[in-house]
């Protein structure tokens, strides 16, 4: 029986060691640059192909809470990643700081009420 | 007809210029002799001090002296140093000259250098004079004269009075500066201080986020209407007894109440009286603080809901006792999280002070160096 394979998006090896600030004018290595030029892509080439994705957090010198909140609410908010097809593809790794995961996941589900109010 | 009339209007003015010429020696000249029939009612070996004194009284006539508290320490004596430091900004704010009578000072922290450092440094971007007197301690002296306080201050060179970026040792304390956020240098920055603790380098994801939290407020909030316009001042000392590095964050700016206030007015506060509680239309700011730290207002000055998660994200930090005694100052209220006290002040102070210590005790991981 052969596992499948998962995708492993490392923020501090494909982007950053260094997540800086919510926006690009704000900062190096800011969310939306991450979220715009790299990851954007990745993860919607995880959902329309219907294939796994693991984004890994460890590995940086540490996030701050607008990073996260402008990457992920932002990919829901900004360029409307449906959040179900999300959680069904996409997985986080987060030994280092293990409540980001529920932070991050915080931030998402806010970022949908949001939309949906709209 | 044109050129006889500026002609005519030169000459007028440097005719004027030489009648004031004259008419200063004239003035100096009487002022030197009242000087001198009273020094030389004076011993000879007093004579020279006098001189001296005089002239530096004379030299700083047209400065406005302000007096210096004797225990500057912004921490334990915070009203007092934040109205010595006022003063010191409505001088500037009068365009006048400033000379800072420090001969009387006690006991100086660190925080408190940083801060009168930070508002000197608006005085030379202002081109504006400043002078000061030395404490009179040797201590202290020793520690203002070893350091390169008074040297930076004086640097005459136009390039470098405004700059995005500072970098300055004091005696121990490094501090530096700038105006976006800068989360390489905040990374170096711990790499160095936990070598002084823990003997290697180590990451404190914990510290990097308070510092990406403070650079980010102040580049985002600390001038009303615009961003990255005010500086952020950070300082670090290594105290070798206790074993711990002391930080000190800082902005000039308008401070986390004035910005709320700008841009929540009264009139808006009273049509969303339900929303905005009723802290909020009677300004209580300590109780204002204290439901910001711990999340009980989810809005925040730009009104987005996707934001406003920094400072509460610093509580949460302090809660995993991964910095100890941080403290937080802000207009006319102190903040010491730590002990879940938020206490108004008498004063205001015009921007943000945090404060916080990292010792042995803030991460027991057995860890490799990174």
């Amino acid at each position: 029986m052969t596992k499948e394979l998962k995708k492993v998006f490392n923020i501090a090896k494909e982007f950053s060691k260094y997540p800086g600030p919510r926006y690009k004018e704000e900062g190096s290595y800011s969310g939306q640059e991450l979220r715009e030029d790299f990851l954007l892509n990745v993860v919607e080439n995880s959902i329309m192909g219907k294939k796994q994705l693991l984004i890994d957090l460890d590995g940086t010198r540490g996030y701050g809470t607008s990073f996260l909140e402008e990457v992920f609410g932002g990919l829901i908010r900004e360029n409307n990643i449906d959040l179900e097809e999300f959680k069904k593809y996409i997985t986080f790794k987060s030994d280092e700081e293990d409540y980001l995961i529920e932070d991050i996941e915080e931030y998402m589900d806010d970022a949908n009420n949001e939309n949906s109010k709209k | 007809m044109n050129k006889r009339k500026s002609k005519c209007l030169l000459k007028r003015i440097e005719l004027s210029k030489i009648r004031k010429k004259v008419k200063r020696s004239k003035k100096y000249n009487t002022w030197r002799k009242y000087r001198n029939r009273n020094i030389n009612k004076l011993k000879k070996e007093n004579r020279a001090v006098e001189i001296k004194r005089l002239n530096i009284k004379d030299k700083h006539k047209h400065f406005v002296t302000v007096k210096a508290p004797r225990n500057c320490l912004v921490n334990e004596n915070t009203e007092e140093y934040i109205e010595f430091i006022n003063k010191i900004e409505n001088v500037l704010s009068c365009r006048k000259k400033v000379f800072l009578q420090m001969k009387d000072i006690e006991n100086i922290d660190y925080g408190s250098i940083v801060i009168l450092l930070s508002t000197l440094i608006k005085f030379k971007e202002n081109g504006i004079d400043f002078n000061g007197q030395l404490p009179k301690d040797n201590k202290l002296k020793e520690i203002m004269i070893n350091s390169n306080f008074f040297k930076h201050l004086k640097n005459k060179k136009t390039d470098e009075i405004i700059q995005d970026k500072y970098n300055i040792s004091i005696d121990g304390i490094k501090t530096h500066s700038g105006k976006t956020v800068d989360s390489v240098l905040s990374a170096r920055i711990i790499e160095n201080i936990s070598k002084k603790i823990w003997g290697t380098k180590r990451e404190l994801k914990s510290v990097q986020r308070i510092l990406i939290e403070l650079m980010h407020n102040t580049n985002n909030h600390a001038a009303i209407g615009a961003t990255g316009t005010q500086h952020w001042w950070l300082s670090t000392k290594y105290m070798e007894q206790e074993n711990k590095v002391c930080f000190a964050f800082l902005d000039l700016g308008v401070g986390i109440f004035e910005n709320l206030n700008q841009k929540i007015d009264k009139k808006t506060k009273m049509l969303f009286k339900d929303i905005f509680s009723d802290i909020f239309i009677k300004n209580r700011n300590n109780e204002i603080l204290e439901g910001i730290m711990k999340r009980q207002f989810q809005k925040t000055s730009t009104n987005q809901p996707f934001r406003g998660k920094g400072l509460p994200s610093i509580a949460k930090v302090v809660e995993r006792k991964k910095v100890s005694n941080l403290l937080i100052i802000t207009n006319d209220v102190i903040g010491k999280v730590s002990d879940d006290k938020y206490l108004s002040l008498k004063g205001s102070f015009k921007g943000t002070y945090v404060y916080w210590e990292v010792g042995v005790n803030n991460d027991k991981r057995i860890k490799k160096s990174i």
